[in-house]
């Protein structure tokens, strides 16, 4: 059995880059984003919020094409904005389906 | 040569502008890489927060999207911070970002709507 202080794992978790650094957490927690928006699947259109949903399909779409162009890539980055803006571009679309249901309810509404 | 180094070229080529602007056009991180776009996105995420507090009822703000920023916002601050060199600009926009963040979330704690 190896000992408990050595070996890949624990090395990995004392090193300077590891899970009890924010050189770790810092990229991890930008994973919350499209989870969230995982969460909010079936999220009432009423309370999405139109510009907020635009600007996050923005950010992720640039920052997709940024973690490209940095030296060293980052694929892992790449993925996460990818799935980011797919979710949140999927909220916007929802929002904004929403939007035009409710104008076309209100044309279509028989004038007494 | 891409679209945007085409682009580049052109507007390099105009005999109007001052040396500066062209200098700065050239540059690394200038207009036409995706380097100077990175960070007005991560500002206009503060922007858009702060156009929802200004403007949408309480009750349609996303208590865990707001959680979401805030941590993020934080962690990426403190990250900036301990990186080498520091990145003084970027850890302003995510410590408003997460500033924006708390407040959103006060808001709702103050209106009995949080969770």
């Amino acid at each position: 059995m190896a000992s408990k202080a050595s070996g890949i794992f624990w090395t990995w978790v004392h090193s300077s880059t590891g899970p009890k650094t924010t050189h770790f957490w810092a990229p991890v927690c930008n994973w919350f984003f499209p989870i969230q928006a995982l969460y909010d699947w079936n999220r009432d259109p009423a309370k999405i919020s139109k510009e907020m949903q635009c600007v996050l399909v923005c950010y992720s779409s640039l920052f997709m094409r940024w973690a490209l162009r940095i030296s060293p890539q980052s694929y892992i980055l790449f993925c996460m904005h990818l799935f980011n803006a797919t979710l949140q571009g999927r909220l916007l679309i929802r929002r904004l389906t929403w939007e035009s249901s409710q104008q076309k309810a209100i044309e279509d509404k028989p004038t007494n | 040569m891409g679209p945007i180094r085409q682009l580049q070229a052109f507007v390099c080529a105009q005999t109007f502008w001052p040396q500066f602007m062209i200098r700065w056009f050239q540059a690394e991180k200038g207009p036409f890489t995706i380097f100077f776009y990175c960070p007005l996105a991560k500002w206009g995420i503060s922007i858009a927060n702060i156009n929802d507090m200004i403007k949408k009822p309480i009750e349609t703000i996303n208590p865990v999207q707001q959680s979401v920023i805030t941590l993020t916002g934080t962690l990426i601050a403190r990250w900036c911070w301990v990186l080498s060199p520091r990145q003084y600009m970027l850890m302003v926009c995510n410590s408003v970002m997460a500033c924006t963040g708390i407040i959103q979330l006060w808001r709702k704690h103050q209106a009995g709507l949080l969770f």
